[in-house]
């Protein structure tokens, strides 16, 4: 009788271990913007500055990326007492290069325009039904030793991206982009996501540490220091082409 | 109480199952290395593009996967890594150019050749692949689509090749493959060798199917199945063509529609009849036949060869395959042969529709372009798809890799060279096919190296000559007989003692001088099995390739050089423990092992002379079984070490020299590790494609693992260490560090620049010094980071570490950070403050934070120990001092810079609240000779190139690259220079710290005015 019972609770473990593995991709994506704060949270949030340390072959940096809905970014970056800016202003992408020679910034091409317009504030998993993109969970996956499942996101235009969503967490851990122009185009770029914190008094919780990889090699790292929403002093011409 | 007994029983027993529980981890970011080399590259089974943009191409390879280029071929990426790498045929839809279909298993059916698992496709120009069915095809040797509907597809498949199989003949889709419908079918024996549709009438298809079968020891090719068939209703109906015909059995035939003209058809025949060969032209879409040409190239090895491609805008111009291209421009009448240094075995033609003039071939050596429509060709030298059967290294420093390809030779180069491994860096030992390629252990002039059928070679690389040292029949001795690939072993016990495997072991102490054979015939010496000059079928193909009941693998034990091992390909395992005077058939022995299958390799155990290792291969009769057993007491018992975690067929297996529980299996899906012994295994994957690994070589000074593989060259796995540390004990902890050994600070060298686009350069090793840590789990949540600290016991670098579960490799480079300079607009001061100086030799401390649990490791830096004759200590220290000097007035100069800025701009600002007159002079003052004192120190005018200046930033930039460059003592005018810029800088430092002291002033007298005051930080806070 006791050995029956036994072999009826390991039934009911297993089964339900199965229906909570038969998750659908809006189950997971719920999870994961929960895990992140909740959609509220974010929605409460028009713009960001993010301040940290970029590691690239070796060389450490300062930076500090600012971005205001629905799309405005930009990335300053300080190499070596030189100052190299990524930026977008809503309509048209930007930046200064000084390794290339450059001295003033300059406009990018309509094609670069195009691409930085499809970096968004928030995830892209909220709402993203409205926005128009779809999402397929291609099953499960593991990525550095952790069960990931896999939500292939199509955004704009048929672009694909692969997000790993940690099974136990519920947060990214690696997302697979592919470069979209040149002569690398259609290579895979991988960038994984650790040291997730809840960003202090924001009920938020963000990466603090990004690994950009590309054919299984560390291209750059980006530590966060700093995390902060709607900073004051951000206007959209904090965004701008520096007209003379 | 009863019940309870069983789960007491357990408890007790849990602990011995704990011990031999399976240890398996993630292997985390370790990484193999690719070194190509793309030289010889390999063998090309099928080429097809885009025909709207005829720069884009894919290139598929026998067991190198997938490769497309954007550009004509400057530049070509692996898109199929992920996936088993053997393709028969590739398609692209037209009308949707980013959906290709790959059907994997190649058509030419050499006795190497690979496996396929299906049809694969993708609709995003293969970022990503599904399987869309006939998983157990095996080979596909043609695809095509109609061209008004990309949902129907055709797909001939030609088969099994060593077992009869009923998923052969054609099949087609008209749902993107979703449901398949078999159209044509012949018999179990008889496959879809070649599929051609009329462009103009996607209902119209010509389909030859070929009957044919490989065995261990045969081939053939022909049979009652083949023939050439028409349909004209997209498949429903068929009707064999034979009139004008050869009568009797046919073999493997090539058939083509002239796109351009779709009445002309032309047609290779191999038949039974040897007058009937030759190549046939319709003009009458099948109707009627003539034969054209019977020319040695339309002919030659049907199996191999049997592919024909019409102009697509010109009807008579056909490209034939063969041991040559030839091409005819007048319908197959007269033919002329390709030239231009084109490697031999042809296999796959692509002439663009919109460019005639532009072709692409592939051969057993790669893939050509020709730009003039077939005469010139160059070949495209950055497609790494080498088919390595073995491979060896040698003790140089970098060591060097030495093995033999299909139809490539036998080549070494180097495991690293400056600026990568280019395909300069490799060279030839011998011709022919190669397999098995040693240097000798003590003399490195020395390579043994071989071709097909036993035909061994002593190679000296400092003169070039070679001699030929194959043991021959005494008097009175049968004829020898050696395997396509004959092993060739050189003891671990004596460097002079080479074994060579014919049907007998022979053995050489003199450099193959003379030989003394060890034994009698140790194989089944079976009549049945040496049929190799009749083989062929109805083209006889006699090429050493099908002979058998030969020794394929030899093993000396490293602890007994009396005990040997011989492994047949006719499914003999023989043991001697007296050097080869009496022998042992063991292979009965082991369990659940077909009789008479392939030993593909032995391992003899590097800790017990009675332990020893052995793969087997059943796939050329059909049975792709993986066979992998071990035994500890000579051969009497034997237990199976595959599980199933493993995919494919068994190559090789390697016991680490160092960890016994550590093994690598070869297998034709890959490299497989065990670190348990062989009780689980886990497949490698981290940049290793799903490729046939067929050679493994471990070196014992650097502690890495050579991978060869037959399709996709050298891999290599830089240090085995890691995995050489992971035990039970360690798997349980939360993070443990592993050891990795010193870390050298080598000398830089410089690689060749301006090769331009299309030459494949090989990845040199990482040579920062690595951290390398087991961690249990995945880091995800919470902080987690990493600092390191100096000799001196100072932090020099904070990073985020690494963070997945299992092994954990953090690279270190062993510079400094660099300096933070003042700026510039000189190009060669700019690059000097990029290359800071190497950090110091010594012990380093790493700590790694995570949460709240702290762990410590360390690491040690040391000067390369080769280079400490040629650069002393004392001469190191004064260039590393004198660079530090430099260095720090790096530094000084760019706080003195930002300082003055700093004070400028603060005082320009300031001097606008100020109200009292006197108190806006000094301000404005103040700011102008800051400014003045600021400027005067770089030069930020000049175009950054050929008009440039120098002041005291540029200076110290320059000299310091200039001694940065070389590890040894600067000159003394450097010193002299160094010296004369300190002092330069200690007079700026004056004015400065005059600054400082006059900005104090000022500041009491803005604080008096109620005005913030001016700051400027101090070196350390600027530095920091």
């Amino acid at each position: 009788m006791k050995i029956k019972s036994l072999f009826l609770a390991v039934g009911i473990l297993l089964s339900a271990n199965a229906v909570s593995h038969a998750q659908t991709a809006d189950e997971i994506i719920n999870s994961y913007l929960d895990a992140i704060g909740g959609v509220e949270h974010w929605k409460n949030f028009n713009s960001m500055r993010v301040t940290g340390n970029a590691i690239q072959m070796g060389v450490n940096y300062p930076f500090t990326v600012i971005s205001m809905r629905p799309n405005l970014q930009k990335v300053v970056a300080d190499v070596m007492g030189k100052q190299f800016i990524e930026a977008y202003d809503g309509e048209s992408a930007w930046g200064l290069n000084p390794f290339t020679g450059a001295t003033e910034p300059q406009k990018k091409t309509e094609e670069e325009s195009k691409e930085s317009a499809m970096q968004h504030f928030e995830s892209d998993f909220i709402d993203y039904k409205d926005k128009g993109y779809t999402v397929t969970l291609e099953g499960t996956e593991e990525i550095e030793g952790a069960k990931c499942y896999n939500l292939k996101l199509v955004k704009e235009e048929g672009r694909e991206e692969y997000h790993f969503i940690d099974a136990e967490n519920y947060v990214p851990i690696m997302t697979r982009s592919f470069i979209p122009t040149g002569e690398m185009k259609g290579q895979a770029v991988e960038t994984y996501f650790s040291d997730y914190q809840e960003v202090e008094g924001t009920g938020v919780v963000v990466a603090f540490t990004m690994e950009q990889r590309f054919n299984g090699q560390v291209v750059m790292q980006m530590v966060t220091e700093k995390v902060e929403f709607n900073p004051e002093d951000l206007t959209k011409e904090s965004f701008a082409f520096p007209e003379k | 109480m009863k019940t309870f007994l069983p789960i007491i029983s357990f408890l007790f027993l849990a602990p011995s199952l704990f011990a031999q529980s399976p240890l398996q981890i993630p292997f985390g970011n370790l990484r193999v290395r690719s070194i190509g080399p793309a030289v010889m590259s390999g063998r090309v089974t099928s080429i097809t593009g885009v025909n709207s943009d005829h720069r884009t191409f894919y290139i598929g390879a026998a067991n190198g996967g997938v490769w497309k280029t954007n550009n004509g071929g400057g530049y070509f990426q692996p898109i199929f890594d992920e996936q088993p790498q053997s393709i028969g045929s590739i398609a692209v839809d037209q009308a949707h150019p980013d959906t290709i279909w790959v059907g994997t298993g190649e058509p030419w059916v050499r006795n190497s050749t690979s496996v396929g698992t299906g049809l694969y496709r993708t609709t995003n120009g293969g970022k990503t692949w599904n399987l869309v069915g006939l998983e157990n095809s095996e080979r596909i040797s043609n695809i095509i689509l109609d061209p008004n509907d990309p949902a129907t597809i055709y797909v001939a498949v030609q088969g099994h090749l060593w077992n009869a199989n009923e998923d052969r003949g054609l099949y087609k889709s008209t749902d993107f493959g979703q449901t398949w419908e078999r159209i044509l079918y012949v018999d179990a024996n008889t496959g879809c060798a070649d599929l051609s549709m009329d462009p103009t009438n996607p209902d119209v298809l010509y389909a030859s199917m070929w009957d044919h079968r490989r065995y261990p020891d045969f081939f053939q090719s022909g049979g009652p199945g083949s023939g050439l068939y028409k349909t004209t209703d997209g498949g429903k109906t068929w009707t064999r063509l034979t009139k004008d015909l050869p009568e009797g059995q046919l073999g493997r035939m090539a058939v083509a529609v002239a796109p351009s003209n779709p009445e002309v058809v032309y047609l290779t025949v191999e038949c039974e009849q040897k007058e009937g060969k030759g190549l046939y032209r319709s003009d009458d879409a099948g109707q009627s036949w003539k034969k054209v040409s019977t020319d040695f190239n339309v002919t030659v090895r049907p199996f191999y060869f049997a592919r024909l491609v019409v102009d697509p805008n010109d009807e008579n111009k056909i490209y034939k395959c063969g041991l040559n291209l030839t091409v005819s421009e007048d319908g197959g009448k007269t033919f002329r042969t390709v030239a231009s240094g084109v490697h031999s075995d042809v296999h796959a033609v692509w002439v663009a529709p919109g460019d005639s003039k532009f072709v692409v071939i592939g051969t057993d050596g790669g893939a050509y372009r020709s730009l003039d429509g077939g005469t010139v060709f160059e070949m495209f030298m950055d497609l790494p798809i080498s088919q390595f059967y073995q491979v060896s290294v040698d003790d140089a420093k970098p060591f060097n890799v030495y093995g033999g390809l299909q139809d490539n030779g036998s080549w070494y180069g180097p495991s690293a060279s400056p600026g990568g491994v280019e395909n300069s860096d490799w060279d030839l030992s011998n011709w022919g096919d190669g397999f098995y390629s040693f240097p000798h252990p003590t003399n490195p002039d020395i390579i043994y190296s071989e071709s097909q059928g036993g035909n061994l070679v002593r190679h000296n690389r400092r003169d070039g000559q070679t001699k030929d040292i194959k043991p021959l029949p005494e008097a009175g001795e049968p004829e020898y007989r050696f395997n396509w690939n004959a092993p060739i072993h050189i003891s671990p016990n004596n460097p002079e003692r080479l074994y060579f495997g014919g049907q007998f072991l022979f053995m050489t102490e003199d450099r193959g001088n003379s030989w003394t054979r060890l034994g009698p015939d140790l194989t089944t010496n079976d009549p049945q099995r040496q049929r190799q000059k009749r083989s062929g079928g109805f083209t006889i193909d006699n090429s050493g390739a099908e002979n058998n009941a030969t020794i394929y693998a030899i093993g000396e034990s490293p602890r007994d050089e009396k005990v040997i091992w011989a492994g047949t390909d006719d499914g003999n395992l023989q043991v001697t423990a007296d050097g080869g005077k009496t022998w042992t058939n063991v292979a009965p022995n082991i369990p659940g092992l077909p009789p008479f299958t392939w030993c593909s390799s032995v391992e003899p155990g590097h800790f017990d002379r009675n332990t020893c290792y052995a793969t087997f291969d059943g796939h050329r009769t059909g049975d792709k079984t993986t066979y992998l057993f071990k035994t500890t007491d000579l051969g009497k018992t034997w237990t199976s070490l595959a599980t199933s975690d493993i995919e494919g067929y068994a190559h090789i297996i390697r016991e680490d020299l160092q960890a016994a529980s550590l093994l690598f299996l070869g297998t034709e899906f890959g490299l497989y590790i065990s670190l348990d012994g062989g009780l689980s295994w886990k497949r490698f994957e981290n940049n290793l494609p799903k490729t046939a690994v067929m050679g493994l070589a471990i070196h014992p000074r650097d502690h890495a693992l050579v991978i060869a593989t037959h399709g996709r060259g050298i891999y290599i796995f830089d240090d085995l260490t890691p995995l050489r540390q992971i035990t039970p004990e360690v798997v349980s902890q939360d993070l443990v560090f592993l050891e990795t050994g010193p870390t050298y600070l080598k000398l830089a060298r410089n690689g060749r620049p301006f090769g331009g686009a299309g030459n494949f350069t090989g990845e040199n090793p990482d040579e920062s010094a690595s951290i390398t840590y087991y961690l249990k789990k995945r880091h995800t949540i919470g902080k987690m980071s990493m600092a390191v600290y100096g000799p001196d016991g100072k932090l020099i670098k904070e990073l985020p570490g690494g963070k997945s579960g299992g092994i954990n490799t953090v690279s270190l480079p062993t510079r400094l950070p660099m300096p933070k300079a003042a700026p510039t607009n000189n190009r060669s001061a700019l690059f000097g403050s990029a290359f800071p100086p190497t950090l110091p030799e010594g012990q380093y401390k790493v700590v790694i934070t995570k949460g709240k649990a702290e762990y410590t490791g360390t690491f040690e830096l040391i000067f390369d120990p080769d280079a400490e004759a040629t650069y002393p200590a004392a001469d190191r220290k004064l260039g590393h001092d004198t660079q530090m000097r430099l260095y720090d007035l790096t530094n000084q100069c760019g706080y003195v810079y930002f300082q003055l800025e700093a004070m400028h701009t603060q005082a320009a600002d300031r001097k606008g609240q100020v109200t009292k007159k006197k108190l806006v002079e000094q301000m404005a003052q103040f700011a102008k000779e800051t400014e003045t004192l600021k400027n005067s120190l770089v030069s930020l005018e000049g175009d950054f190139y050929v008009d440039e200046d120098a002041n005291i930033r540029e200076d110290i930039s320059t000299l310091y690259l200039a001694i940065s460059q070389y590890p040894g003592k600067p000159s003394d005018r450097q010193l002299a220079k160094a010296t004369e810029l300190e002092q330069k800088m200690a007079e700026v430092q004056a004015k400065f710290d005059a600054f400082l002291e006059r900005m104090a002033a000022l500041n009491a007298e803005l604080e008096k005015a109620g005005l913030e005051p001016m700051k400027v930080k101090t070196i350390g806070e600027y530095l920091e």
